[in-house]
């Protein structure tokens, strides 16, 4: 009852309080895909992702909140790091939605014109005033949206003398941007602007670089000791940079409370001792990032011992790999082991996939290299009577003179290899009877089949790696290997590994398909996931190894193709692929069968 | 200048084409769709004073529809000339736009003429012709647009001088749209920034990027009187893709620079 009672005021005094206009909301779900097309052309990374602003802001309610608990407004506010861009869950600051959703265009368009570290105050004036000086369109509705706007800042109760001239100082900004410099005023100390993009939570670290040091405090102690201080400096700096921010939220008051004692939770080990602390606060920057999962694994996963291992191939094979922060190769970093699994015995096509290969294979009857028969051509090796006749019956025709029948050789020159994501998570299940090893082993079978009727070359690996020391390439066949059961049994025996350092797996693959003397050739990369491995190949690190990889190929004339499961892939493999060199599979059971269909479209 | 073909050059390619023609040596010119390639053999072939043959190739054009064939009349049967043939017997500049897309036994055909022996066989006649002195052999393709399997044969490639093309820089592109449709420069530097923008999409949301020529189309219809957001609408936007979420964006990259309140006011 009592809870009743605080939620019906609640809602009526957040109602009575909220200056927004919910009828006229506009919600960043809706237009989370034309803003991220938006702000790539408008010149932001195409490597950053757009995300809501939102839920990063989760720890840190706290203390805002009970500062400024009450009637004043509450927004959530746009901001960027290296890896996306965060803008507001939804905007209602104004009665007509086209005002509203122009603002998340606008915000867009400021964060594309922003670097990663930049001044509050005055670089978000000087992007808004090349914004209005380049694009009328701009001009038009900032005309309408600013003074909305400064009607709400002039209700805000100002005490001291600074607040009061940093709000002066705002509203000028506002009204003309750029007209002055002025002193800096720091962005948590004035009520939001929600025309201006803030800085990130924390600019001065990424993730490689924390990890880098992370890594390092296992090297001696007193290093250890050094960086959890740091952490924890970090992490007090970051509550008070967003002391000043509102979200605009009232509806969700009573989550917050739920959370906060999520965060009491964790502040509570603080109390422990200074190793302790450094552990913690690992897991918590990580969790704030939602990318631990690699970290936490670290601990897990260990390679198996040398006698239960594959038979290794030669002492492994050099590779360099991409830094992008340091726009260089790190040279010789990456160490790619071959191996043989030596659990393969020769086996024959599982009695599951006969159907399928037959089905397959009559399919494949008009794609096979061969003669075929060409009617009604103007050159040919026989006469095609009913053309002649044709002729005859209508002889006014006479440009359309074909008369004869062709058989023709074709011949397609097209070396193909396949490489296949064997990380761990293709242990994950999708049903009952499957786990996603599974069914990337029926592709791999079905396309092998596929493959060997039709006559083209074709070699297939696996791979999977534990950091850069140790790339596991599985043969499961060379190109000079006869598809047999010896074949099919090593496909068989295929088993989820590690991680995914796909750059060094593809640059292994381009190598050995640059050897081929075929005309064309082909890389068909099938994946479950984006690049990642426990060291820092993650994230933008990952991602950016990868395109470099898949650039060097193409310079190599090969063409890569990527086949994925992820279905959140378009988020990342354009900007890998392409978007013509991917095909995203969403129905992780249908694989087996779409992945020769389409290699037929690649290919004809 | 007295042309009546309007080329704005963009690097020193027209003095490169002039040195091929008289060393007769066949080009290769490369470059995104709508940069200008066909323009530029048009304007060179004005210059040079010589005609010019444009063969578009598709999937379906074979060595005959280059060389010619045998045709049945009321006499018997007559040999006809493809345009290949005309080119070699009478002299001019013989352009093979998209030549990746012809079928390969068109390459048959063009190897002979492309290098130092400039002849046609004729298989079906018995006849060698030599090229005349004027004929020169001009193909063009673009890299980024390609089949796996409709590459240009490497064995092809090194038998051609070979120019890139890529879309003018801004202030060239500005000047070329001022000119091909008598647009204010103010509304041209718009456009451009525009499809400066649009281009920067490329591989990532669209699959090619917008044209010089599509931006020249746009200008037209402004010229003509439309109303500028509508030209940018039917002119670039709808005819860059079909997918509905880019196109909003597109919408919104051109309100930015031709708003619809800008429309009504006029």
């Amino acid at each position: 009852m009592e809870e009743q009672v605080g939620k019906l005021w609640h809602n009526f005094i957040s109602r009575r309080a909220s200056t927004g206009h919910p009828a006229a909301a506009v919600a960043f779900a809706e237009l989370a895909s034309p803003l991220a097309t938006f702000y790539r052309a408008m010149g932001g990374d195409p490597a950053r992702t757009l995300g809501c602003a939102d839920r990063r802001r989760l720890g840190v309610r706290l203390s805002w909140l009970q500062r400024l608990a009450g009637t004043e407004q509450r927004f959530s506010v746009a901001w960027q790091d290296e890896k996306g861009l965060y803008l507001p869950e939804r905007i209602e600051l104004f009665p007509q939605p086209e005002l509203n959703r122009t603002l998340y265009f606008w915000l867009a368009a400021m964060a594309a014109q922003l670097p990663l570290r930049f001044n509050w105050f005055s670089d978000n004036q000087r992007a808004a005033a090349t914004l209005l000086e380049r694009y009328p369109g701009f001009a038009s509705s900032y005309a309408r949206m600013v003074p909305p706007i400064l009607e709400l800042r002039a209700s805000i109760p100002l005490k001291t003398a600074s607040e009061k001239l940093h709000e002066r100082a705002i509203v000028r900004a506002l009204k003309t941007p750029l007209e002055q410099e002025g002193p800096t005023i720091p962005e948590g100390e004035v009520h939001p602007v929600p025309f201006w993009i803030y800085p990130a939570l924390s600019s001065s670290d990424t993730t490689s670089d924390r990890e880098e040091s992370l890594s390092a405090q296992s090297v001696t102690d007193e290093k250890t000791e050094s960086v959890s201080v740091r952490k924890q400096a970090e992490r007090i700096d970051d509550k008070k940079k967003t002391d000043g921010l509102l979200v605009f939220l009232p509806e969700s008051l009573f989550t917050w409370s739920e959370r906060i004692k999520v965060d009491r939770s964790e502040d509570d080990h603080f109390d422990e001792d200074v190793p302790f602390i450094a552990q913690e606060l690992e897991e918590i920057t990580l969790g704030e990032r939602r990318d631990g999962l690699a970290s936490r694994l670290k601990l897990d996963l260990d390679l198996p011992s040398a006698d239960a291992d594959d038979y290794p191939i030669g002492r492994g094979i050099r590779l360099p790999e991409w830094h992008y922060k340091r726009n260089g190769y790190l040279d010789d970093y990456c160490l790619l082991q071959p191996l043989l699994s030596r659990e393969a015995h020769p086996a024959g096509l599982p009695d599951h996939l006969r159907p399928l290969v037959r089905r397959i294979e009559s399919q494949l009857d008009r794609f096979r290299l061969g003669r075929q028969r060409l009617r009604k051509q103007p050159f040919g090796d026989e006469v095609n009577l009913d053309a002649w006749l044709e002729h005859l019956a209508d002889p006014g025709r006479e440009s359309s003179q074909n008369f004869f029948n062709r058989v023709e050789t074709q011949h397609r020159d097209l070396s193909t290899l396949i490489l296949a994501d064997l990380s761990l998570s293709t242990e994950a299940a999708i049903d009952n009877d499957n786990r996603v090893i599974d069914i990337i082993r029926d592709t791999l079978l079905l396309f092998a089949e596929t493959l060997h009727t039709m006559g083209d070359p074709f070699a297939m690996y696996g791979f999977s790696s534990v950091r850069n020391k140790m790339i596991r390439y599985h043969i499961l066949k060379n190109f000079n290997e006869r598809y047999d059961d010896r074949i099919r049994g090593r496909i068989q025996a295929v088993k989820p590994g590690f991680y995914t350092r796909l750059g060094a797996a593809i640059r292994q693959s381009a190598k050995l398909l640059s050897q081929r003397s075929s005309e064309h050739r082909l890389l068909l990369i099938i994946s479950d996931g984006k690049p990642n491995d426990i060291d820092r190949y993650e994230g933008r690190y990952g991602v950016e190894d990868t395109r470099k990889a898949i650039h060097e190929a193409r310079s190599e004339g090969i063409t890569p193709f990527c086949i994925t499961i992820d279905a959140e892939a378009s988020n990342y493999l354009p900007y890998l692929f392409g978007s013509r060199g991917y095909s995203v599979i969403h129905d992780t059971l249908k694989l087996p069968r779409v992945v020769p269909e389409i290699y037929l479209g690649l290919t004809h | 200048m007295t042309q009546s073909c309007y080329y704005l050059p963009q690097g020193n390619e027209i003095e490169l084409f002039t040195h091929a023609a008289e060393l007769r040596l066949p080009v290769l010119i490369k470059g995104p769709t709508g940069c200008g390639k066909t323009r530029f053999v048009e304007y060179m072939g004005e210059k040079l004073g010589r005609p010019v043959h444009t063969i578009a190739c598709h999937d379906d054009l074979t060595a005959a529809d280059l060389v010619g064939r045998h045709l049945i009349g009321a006499e018997g049967t007559y040999w006809q000339d493809g345009p290949l043939t005309r080119a070699v017997r009478e002299g001019g500049i013989c352009y093979l736009d998209e030549v990746v897309e012809a079928r390969k036994d068109t390459t048959v055909v063009i190897h002979p003429l492309a290098d130092y022996r400039r002849v046609l066989p004729l298989e079906r006649t018995g006849e060698l012709i030599e090229a005349h002195p004027d004929f020169m052999l001009v193909v063009s393709y673009n890299p980024g647009y390609q089949n796996l399997l409709k590459g240009m044969k490497p064995s092809t490639r090194q038998r051609f001088v070979s120019i890139q093309f890529d879309y003018p820089a801004e202030q060239q592109e500005m000047e070329i749209i001022v000119a091909e449709s008598g647009v204010e420069a103010s509304t041209a530097r718009q456009l451009v920034s525009l499809g400066t923008e649009i281009r920067r999409l490329q591989d990532h949301d669209l699959e090619e990027k917008v044209s010089t020529r599509l931006l020249v189309y746009a200008a037209m219809l402004m010229s003509k009187g439309l109303p500028k957001r509508q030209a940018c609408i039917h002119g670039i936007a709808e005819s860059l893709t079909d997918d509905a979420e880019t196109l909003q964006s597109l919408l919104q990259l051109i309100e930015l620079h031709f708003p619809a309140s800008e429309e009504q006011a006029a």
